[in-house]
């Protein structure tokens, strides 16, 4: 009788799988991508600065293309005009004389393969990352090492965040947006949670001030493409569309967005 | 509670941000409270049904029919994910009542002294009022679902066969159906996008090709063997159509909605049914059923996603299934 039960029980097991498949998925044609995020590092003078420019590519391929040869440019409510210079051919455009300052509103445009990609941003303060608290015992599975980044949150504005978690054992950083809607004034925290630290491992946390419609477009994001799980509730994935439009051409839209942001950072050892 | 928007927008629940080509919220102005028992929103629809037969032989018929249905109960459903989310939002303000027009005409006919019988049978139904989410709608524990959907119109077309044998030890039937059903919406006015740029696509629920067989062998008095075959072609889906990388992720990039199609959807049950005393007329009768489902284990796919594998930072594309073989027995008994 015995043995018969744990027949049964082990029948259940053979219920329901996730594989990994093969799936012939089409291709369409290459778009650029703006990777274009300024970010200043508190208490650093935030003059050098980047952006990547890419091109899409079918999706199972291994790399994506740099978008060579445009001219990067952005311009502050100063008429300040910052040219970003491209390294070579890897598609990254860079500026060591860059200027930010809080809240200021900046325009980004560019000239690539002859039509014009414009986008506008304000660059959002953040809070300071006050401390890590760690726990050996998180995570669904109770031994999975859990980290809060804590921050205060100002109260009388409505802010945004956006964490970065950089470690050696996942190849991709951890990523998550915030809003204050629910814990406006008081102290919270950035969650990270990693089966596989170990003592000693060093892991970049990174505290972004981002804008309500930043916000809007990496939930969408990430919810799509399952960083985070996602969550059993999605709708149907879609091109998600960020705040760069191609004024030339409009129905050659580009992807990806244009981000200004004040980042606080912490590279915390895992006791 | 119901909430309100600006005037100046024409009490819109959403706004289409032309330069950046996506639809967003707008924002509320403030919200209604009514009293209980105050009527909202008044709907009139009359509903009228016409069906006609005509005998033309003994053993032939044709049948006509025309129906307009009215309902004021909407479903939203996304499937792409694992746990099916169904919300389900009532006609009223924001939401007009669904208009259903059915056309179906049907020839019928006996063969062999009622052995066995043959149905064919075409439908065309249009839709009006039919609402569909925008991409990107965040549909969890949201009170005010008008922010998200727009309104479009639906139709559905196909053809239906069934054969069926009626008597003898062996019996049962096969059907088939071809249909194709779709969906439209565009935008509320012509510079918007609407959803998939207003160009018609597939609703969630198609099945082009729909095949199911169902076979009875009565062994005995006490032993039958029940069979059941189902082919179905896979459930409309959206694959990517291609990769960017952006903050150091990879992000999948999608197009048309449900525009790929799922692999089919097919399995075989065989069960074997026993009754033990089959001329038992006093107190309950009672019978086993021992059946195996899906016996040649086939791995359906409930849903396909697409994402990056953290640890080797390649694309994958993952299938989830959710029932492999499964046997069963039952006891079946009748008071």
């Amino acid at each position: 009788m015995k043995k018969l039960i744990y027949i049964v029980i082990l029948i259940f097991f053979t219920v329901s799988c996730e594989d990994v498949i093969d799936v012939n998925v089409p291709t369409e044609s290459p778009r650029l991508v703006i990777d274009a995020s300024i970010n200043w590092f508190k208490g650093s003078l935030g003059n050098e600065q980047q952006i990547k420019l890419t091109l899409t590519a079918p999706y199972f391929e291994n790399s994506v293309p740099p978008a060579n040869g445009a001219q990067v440019e952005i311009t502050d409510t100063n008429n300040n005009i910052f040219i970003f210079i491209e390294d070579g051919v890897t598609g990254i455009y860079k500026n060591s004389r860059f200027f930010p300052v809080l809240n200021e509103t900046y325009n980004l445009t560019i000239i690539y393969d002859g039509e014009t990609y414009i986008a506008s941003e304000t660059l959002k303060s953040v809070a300071s990352i006050e401390y890590v608290d760690q726990n050996n015992e998180g995570g669904f599975s109770g031994d999975e090492t859990e980290l809060k980044a804590y921050y205060i949150d100002p109260a009388d504005e409505e802010n945004y965040y956006f964490f970065e978690f950089i470690s050696d054992i996942p190849v991709v950083p951890s990523l998550e947006v915030y809003k204050d809607e629910f814990t406006n004034g008081n102290q919270i925290f950035g969650f990270y949670t990693e089966e596989e630290l170990a003592s000693g491992d060093l892991v970049t946390i990174r505290n972004y001030g981002i804008s309500k419609e930043f916000y809007n477009y990496m939930f969408i994001l990430l919810q799509q493409n399952s960083q985070e799980g996602g969550g059993p509730f999605e709708t149907q994935p879609a091109t998600v569309r960020g705040n760069c439009i191609n004024q030339t051409n409009p129905e050659n839209y580009p992807l990806g967005y244009f981000r200004a942001s004040e980042v606080d950072e912490l590279i915390y050892t895992v006791l | 509670m119901i909430v309100k928007y600006a005037e100046a927008q024409n009490d819109e629940a959403e706004v289409f941000n032309n330069e950046l080509q996506i639809y967003q919220k707008a924002d509320p102005i403030g919200t209604e409270s009514f009293k209980r028992s105050h009527v909202i929103k008044t709907f009139h629809n009359l509903e009228p049904r016409f069906s006609l037969s005509y005998q033309l032989n003994d053993n032939t018929s044709i049948k006509g029919s025309y129906n307009r249905l009215s309902q004021y109960l909407h479903l939203l459903s996304n499937t792409s994910s694992p746990t099916p989310l169904d919300v389900w939002a009532p006609s009223g303000k924001y939401v007009k009542p669904q208009l259903l027009d059915q056309f179906a005409i049907g020839y019928f006919k006996n063969l062999n002294n009622d052995n066995y019988s043959l149905e064919v049978e075409s439908f065309y139904k249009t839709i009006k009022n039919r609402i569909d989410y925008i991409d990107g709608a965040d549909l969890i524990a949201n009170d005010a679902i008008e922010q998200v959907i727009l309104n479009g119109r639906a139709r559905a077309y196909g053809l239906e066969f069934l054969f069926r044998k009626n008597q003898g030890r062996l019996n049962g039937w096969v059907a088939y159906t071809l249909s194709k059903s779709q969906q439209q919406t565009k935008g509320r006015t012509p510079s918007e996008l609407g959803i998939n740029n207003g160009n018609w696509y597939f609703t969630p629920y198609d099945k082009t090709h729909d095949i199911s067989v169902t076979a009875n062998y009565k062994l005995n008095n006490k032993w039958e063997l029940n069979s059941n075959f189902l082919y179905q072609t896979g459930q409309p889906t959206t694959y990517p159509v291609g990769q960017y990388e952006y903050n150091g992720i990879t992000i999948a990039n999608f197009s048309d909605r449900n525009s790929s199609r799922l692999p089919s959807y097919n399995r075989l049950d065989v069960s074997l049914s026993y009754t033990p005393k089959p001329n038992k007329k006093n107190g309950y009768q009672s019978y086993w059923v021992f059946g195996v489902y899906n016996i040649y284990n086939r791995k359906n796919a409930s849903s396909i996603t697409f994402r990056e594998n953290r640890n080797t930072g390649v694309n994958e594309a993952i299938k989830l299934s959710i029932f492999g073989i499964v046997p069963s027995v039952s006891y079946n008994f009748k008071f």
